[in-house]
């Protein structure tokens, strides 16, 4: 009986079937197994790019107002088990912090540090390491030979924009490593379930490290669907579409348990501050608009660093019609149509855009050389290249035991391809030095000058002071980047230490303000636009400045309030 | 084989920890030699001239001569009670000596006001500068320095309360220049053993915190306090209470108030109504004297209350201030009016009523 069902129906044996994917013909390997060529390739980026970063970050860039409020949040998360120091008001999603807080925990990182803002240029750091160890991955999942990935590790860690933004802590340098692993498990040719649901829920990481991320979803999705098989895309994208949403929605299920989901009175409302960052808060005005700030941000970028955006953005018409440099070029042009578009704009944009522009500006070279993988489309209507050599793999016959496929065949086909080859090569190697003659000096020379400044930052030796000369039960009103220095090491009581900006834009704390002793914030707090900050510059008309530390629009002043003056 | 995982290990292991090590030495913080500006002030001691001291009785006042020569004692009332001296000029000074002498005799305290700043008022007007010098030009600024050694020499070595420039730093015209006179008039003083008061205004003028910034700049850390209200109305509590503000920032010096014509002014009014109408407005009252704080609880820092701008003297009229309502007056600024005098008198709440009503019956001329 079983003989005659062996006639019927062949037996399957399993080795004659194989995974999916080696079915379909791609050549892979165990999707665990570590290429040393590329780790080699990679570590010494990696080490250029710590050291890059590392020196002279205590002292440059100079403080910012953003990155203390980031960090007493963290310290708030590890401290008080709460979202922030004072209320939460859904600016945005917690999950930067909280993973900075997660790192502190840790490793004990506000006790290693005299000042908070230490403790994250250290957490920047790692987040540089990883975001360049991640753009090397990505490069050469995009098929970018080792040289040219190990290229656009450098080009990221050594421009001067990328590094005077990386240094500061903001959200969005949290956001990089996120959004590379996201592209990075996209843009796999395992086509794996798991891939593409990784870099779905590493997609929803980065929205829940800062929403603004959402901005890319577009290119996400483009990349996602470009690397899924039309077979089971809608299986995959189901899957994985849901899973992401189902990790972003935790932050709309956290506010809705909290009953701060919709607006309200008496307390704070996640779609209340979601309405007023997209329609009420003030225009940056578009770049296309001469007096605009944000045109004036632009320049600010340009004056640090031009080569990297202007040279990512030149190249992107070029680009459009690589197939797989598509969707990076996209993302560059949804960072633009934000400048473009002249809603609020702040300075740190930057940061989202300088990865893509480097992937892009070696992606070009690559093009030029003539990398196979990364072939113009046959139907452009622009540029004729020499004929490549094209390749074809011929898959090679499964063996039973396969855990080292062997090499496929190659087949090379094309007449002119060798010497094409050369002349391309040639090109390229050309370009690249032509762009190397203006870059290299000013880069730099903005290096030198980024990693060799001398003089502590003035709100760090006004903290000194603070600690030498003032009461600890003294009411203190500081810049946030010094607030969790006062709170945490300095043995300030929390309620005692009012960040300036809060003082009138936070009712609770304004509410039950009933003295203050010491300003403690840098000189241009005063010469903000009128009314931002009405009580600070009210208390400073009734105080002394005892001591003041550096020069210029960075100064610091220590002002003492008197007693007898009530707020 | 030679494992090469374990070698490239051993030199992945020491590459992180250089990397470890070049990570804590450059975000540590280093150490920091504090260079902040200004210097730590050091104030002097304040030695409180005014505790358990009588003030000096002027009998050379222009009221004084006045009631001398018009034999009007209905003017008791004023020209009784001690009122400062003021030097106006190198000819004022003349007189120091003798003055000073005379409170010598009495036991008191003399108090001087000086008001010989270049570039005085700001302006063509000179508060309490007498007829004849109204139209003399402002000295010049190194004149100023030789003035205030007469001032000390003249002085001799009877310690005096020195009032130092009535609405000199609060003026709009305060520069380097100014206050360097003052800080060394300050200094000259102080080293002859004279408790100096600089004028600081009064409450609806410059805040506290501004000038805080001016008075140090001018010198108060050597000097015994400030004064206020110095020929201004505004009510005893609110003069206080800014003076205690601005004593706070001043190293806790003291402050003197002006209470020869704010007897009228309640607490509940408005600074404005007060500011606006200051030109000899008809319902102004004496004030209060007294040494020592009115309230010690409330006001520890003030140091006496007592009448600097001599009361009865016109702030101005309608020849020198035409924009400005002078209520009438026709004496200009400085002069004895012995109409001012009479409103002072009348509305005086603390005087007898039996005064009130003989000075109300006087016919007071009109000076010009």
């Amino acid at each position: 009986m079983t003989a005659t069902l062996d006639r019927a129906f062949p037996r399957l044996e399993p080795q004659h079937l194989g995974p999916l994917r080696t079915r379909m013909g791609e050549p892979v390997g165990s999707a665990w197994r570590i290429r040393w060529r590329g780790v080699l390739w990679l570590l010494p980026v990696l080490a250029v790019a710590a050291l890059v970063h590392v020196w002279g970050m205590a002292n440059y860039p100079r403080y910012v107002d953003d990155p203390g409020t980031y960090l007493s949040q963290a310290w708030a998360v590890q401290y008080e088990h709460a979202l922030s120091p004072y209320t939460y008001f859904y600016d945005h999603a917690p999950g930067g912090w909280i993973q900075v807080a997660l790192w502190s925990m840790a490793t004990g990182g506000f006790d290693r540090y005299d000042s908070a803002i230490a403790f994250g240029n250290e957490c920047m750091l790692l987040a540089k390491l990883a975001s360049v160890a991640l753009l090397f991955w990505l490069s050469r999942r995009l098929g970018f030979a080792r040289p040219a990935a190990a290229a656009t590790g450098l080009l990221f860690a050594m421009s001067p924009l990328a590094l005077t933004y990386t240094r500061w802590t903001f959200l969005d340098n949290l956001v990089t490593p996120w959004i590379l692993l996201a592209f990075v498990l996209a843009v796999s040719r395992r086509r794996a379930m798991v891939g593409v649901v990784g870099a779905s829920l590493a997609f929803g990481m980065a929205a829940l490290t800062k929403e603004t991320s959402l901005l890319l979803a577009p290119a996400f999705c483009w990349a996602v669907v470009q690397y899924t098989d039309r077979r089971n895309r809608p299986h995959v994208l189901l899957m994985s579409g849901g899973l992401g949403v189902l990790l972003m929605s935790s932050y709309v299920v956290y506010a809705l348990a909290k009953g701060e989901l919709f607006e309200g009175p008496g307390h704070t409302s996640l779609l209340g501050t979601a309405k007023w960052q997209l329609l009420d808060r003030q225009a940056s005005g578009s770049l296309l608009d001469p007096t605009s700030s944000t045109f004036a941000t632009v320049v600010e970028w340009l004056k640090i660093d031009p080569y990297l955006p202007l040279g990512g953005l030149a190249v992107v018409p070029l680009l459009i019609f690589v197939r797989r440099l598509g969707p990076p070029a996209c993302c560059v042009l949804l960072e633009m149509a934000v400048l473009l578009k002249g809603g609020y704009v702040p300075a740190m944009h930057v940061v989202t855009f300088l990865p893509w522009c480097a992937v892009l500006l070696v992606g070009a070279v690559e093009v030029l050389r003539g990398n196979p993988a990364l072939q113009m489309r046959p139907r452009s209507g622009g540029l004729h290249l020499p004929s490549c050599p094209s390749v074809i793999r011929i898959p090679a016959p499964r063996t039973a035991d396969h855990d080292e496929p062997t090499q496929p065949t190659r087949v090379v086909t094309g007449g002119a391809g060798r010497r094409g080859q050369l002349v391309r090569r040639v090109v390229a190697a050309l370009v690249v030095g032509a762009v190397m003659v203006p870059v290299v000096p000013a880069w730099r020379s903005s290096l030198v000058t980024m990693t060799t400044v001398a003089e502590p930052p003035e709100l760090a030796q006004a903290t000194t002071w603070v600690a030498d000369n003032v009461p600890r039960s003294d009411v203190v009103v500081v810049h946030d980047a010094i607030w969790t220095d006062l709170v945490h090491h300095l043995g300030f009581q929390k309620d005692n230490v009012i960040m300036a900006y809060k003082l009138d834009a936070d009712p609770a704390v304004h509410d039950r303000l009933t003295r203050l002793n010491y300003l403690v914030v840098p000189d241009w707090y005063y010469t903000a636009q009128v009314g931002k900050y009405p009580t600070l510059i009210e208390a400073r008309d009734h105080a002394v400045a005892e001591a003041r530390f550096g020069t210029g629009p960075d100064a610091v002043t220590v002002w003492r309030v008197s007693r007898k003056w009530t707020p | 084989m030679s494992n090469p995982v374990t070698k490239r290990g051993a030199g992945h292991r020491r590459a992180a920890l250089l990397l470890v090590l070049v990570i804590t030495a450059c975000g540590h913080s280093p150490d920091v030699t504090l260079n902040p500006q200004p210097a730590p002030i050091e104030y002097v001691p304040v030695q409180r001239p005014f505790t358990g001291a009588t003030l000096a009785v002027d009998a050379d006042t222009q009221g004084a001569r006045w009631q001398r020569e018009h034999r009007a004692d209905w003017l008791q009332p004023i020209t009784g009670q001690p009122q400062a001296r003021w030097l106006n000029s190198f000819h004022d000074l003349a007189g120091v000596p003798d003055y000073v002498a005379s409170a010598r005799r009495q036991g008191a305290v003399p108090v001087l006001v000086a008001y010989f700043i270049p570039n005085r008022g700001c302006s063509r007007f000179q508060e309490g500068a007498p007829y004849s010098d109204y139209d003399r030009s402002p000295p010049r600024p190194d004149s100023y320095a030789a003035w205030i050694s007469r001032l000390v020499h003249d002085l001799g070595r009877i310690r005096s309360v020195v009032i130092l420039e009535p609405d000199a730093i609060p003026a709009d015209c305060f520069d380097d220049d100014r206050a360097a006179a003052i800080r060394a008039a300050v200094g000259a003083l102080a080293a002859a053993h004279h408790y100096v008061y600089i004028d600081a205004g009064h409450p609806n003028w410059i805040r506290s915190g501004p000038m805080a910034e001016r008075l140090i700049r001018s010198g108060v850390s050597d000097a015994e306090g400030v004064s206020l209200n110095v020929s201004n109305r505004y009510d005893t509590p609110s003069v206080a209470r800014f003076g205690e503000e601005l004593s706070d920032l001043i190293g806790g010096r003291d402050y003197v108030v002006d209470t020869g014509r704010n007897g009228f002014t309640d607490a509940t009014a408005e600074p404005a109504a007060v500011a606006n109408d200051w030109c000899n407005r008809p319902d102004q009252a004496l004030g209060r004297q007294a040494v020592g704080s009115a309230d010690p609880d409330l006001y520890p820092h003030m140091a006496a209350g007592i009448w600097i701008k001599p009361p009865g003297e016109s702030d101005g009229n309608r020849a020198v201030f035409p924009q400005q309502d002078c209520h009438g007056e026709t004496a200009p600024p400085g002069l004895f009016s012995p109409r001012q005098a009479q409103q002072l008198i009348i509305n005086d709440q603390g005087q007898p009523a039996s005064v009130r009503e003989r000075v109300r019956a006087i016919v007071a001329p009109q000076r010009r």
